[in-house]
């Protein structure tokens, strides 16, 4: 749980006081998940939402013509969940499936709100979250909007460095919305320019 | 800039208490008001051009704005438009003080209430009210986002048309079918193309 402090501490002005800390951990429950385990099918209410302590994790659609579209892709530090289907109770659109053995914490929403009234700190490092998730997730849905597949594939290599060893290309074209074979193209492409531009240095 | 004297304040007071679901006080809406902007601005009129530093985040009032970035090859790209009630600014410029890739014009003769990053976070702070407001706002914002951005990784440019008609029934009379092609991520004839195969909603959106 040292992890788990040490990543809320960084996001407040001023460390979490013990008490604080004891009454966040008494809000979540623990959990581990096998890799290809489900924490969410589509048709269910996402109860929760999760903060992922180790492993690594995807949140998915399948369209009818059964293509599956990468909404989200999660690893150490991260949270995961069908946000709407949590907060609304709705059934949820989204499958959420551990790539790797994950451990995880889970937290309600009534939970969450309910840390958020009590505990000053938790209610700034979700506001920072917030804030922060929202330019980011505005950020990717102009990219999938107006950018070409390039662009978007050089913009998440510079943002989220570490994605690129942990996930499978093919996940990686799902979660920028270009076809598997879209990406080998740009990734060749790339590597072709990298090559030639090193050779003329030397 | 013009300073108007008469705000229909209630509409701002209504909006805080429906989204809350309490009833400010006096005292705290006072408060609230001190920190707020009346600004005005005329149709075609910025408050926002790339290269300055959002200072401002925008409650509207009245009116409707867009906001957008130029793409290389002078392409407009709308990223938000923004109608009564609705808040628009670019948060990363506004919280940052970096300088900003949007425009930001009014499509409407506007009324909007500005607020700094600062007093923002200082109302955040002293009225407990306003932190409500802003993670109810926040979480609204994170699930809108969260569908706008499922459906542009996974549904046909005639999907995302039929749930935009669906989702923002008013749209379509206040914005241009250009601007609405730019908002969905297609190009003017695509659109055009999607309306002509659609008639019933093309028709139920224009009624």
């Amino acid at each position: 749980m040292q992890a788990f402090r040490t990543y809320i501490d960084a996001g407040i002005s001023m460390p979490v006081s013990d008490a604080d800390f004891a009454r966040i951990c008494a809000a979540f429950v623990p959990k581990k998940l096998k890799k290809k385990a489900f924490l969410l099918r589509a048709g269910e209410v996402c109860k929760h939402f999760a903060f992922v302590l180790t492993g690594a994790l995807r949140l998915y659609s399948v369209d009818e013509k059964g293509v599956e579209h990468v909404l989200s892709l999660a690893i150490e530090n991260w949270w995961v969940g069908d946000r709407e289907s949590c907060v609304l109770l709705t059934p949820s659109r989204y499958y959420l499936e551990a790539l790797e053995d994950a451990s995880l914490l889970l937290i309600t929403h009534a939970h969450m709100q309910e840390l958020i009234r009590t505990v000053p700190a938790w209610a700034e490092l979700m506001r920072g979250l917030d804030h922060r998730h929202e330019i980011a997730t505005q950020k990717r849905l102009q990219a999938a909007l107006s950018s070409t597949g390039e662009e978007r594939y050089l913009a998440f290599r510079a943002q989220y460095p570490a994605f690129e060893q942990r996930f499978p290309q093919h996940l990686i074209a799902s979660y920028l919305g270009i076809l598997p074979e879209t990406l080998s193209r740009i990734r060749a492409k790339l590597l072709a320019a990298t090559s030639q531009a090193a050779e003329q240095l030397s | 800039m013009f300073r108007f004297s008469l705000l229909p304040m209630q509409a701002l007071r209504d909006y805080i208490d429906r989204q809350t679901r309490s009833i400010i006080s006096d005292a705290d809406f006072a408060v609230v008001m001190a920190e707020l902007l009346p600004y005005k601005l005329q149709k075609k009129q910025f408050l926002l051009r790339a290269g300055e530093v959002c200072q401002y985040q925008a409650f509207v009032m009245e009116g409707a704005l867009r906001l957008y970035t130029v793409d290389a090859r002078g392409h407009k790209h709308i990223h938000v438009l923004g109608v009564v009630n609705m808040w628009i600014g670019d948060r990363e410029s506004w919280s940052q003080l970096t300088p900003s890739p949007y425009y930001i014009d009014a499509v409407e003769d506007s009324q909007l209430l500005l607020i700094n990053c600062p007093q923002a976070q200082g109302l955040v702070r002293t009225v407990p009210l306003v932190a409500e407001l802003v993670r109810i706002q926040d979480e609204r914002n994170a699930i809108a986002t969260q569908q706008r951005l499922h459906d542009a990784i996974s549904c046909s440019a005639e999907e995302r048309y039929a749930a935009f008609i669906a989702q923002h029934p008013t749209y379509v009379q206040r914005f241009s079918q250009l601007m609405i092609a730019s908002y969905l991520g297609i190009s003017p004839e695509t659109l055009s193309r999607i309306r002509a195969r659609l008639p019933h909603i093309a028709a139920a959106a224009d009624s």
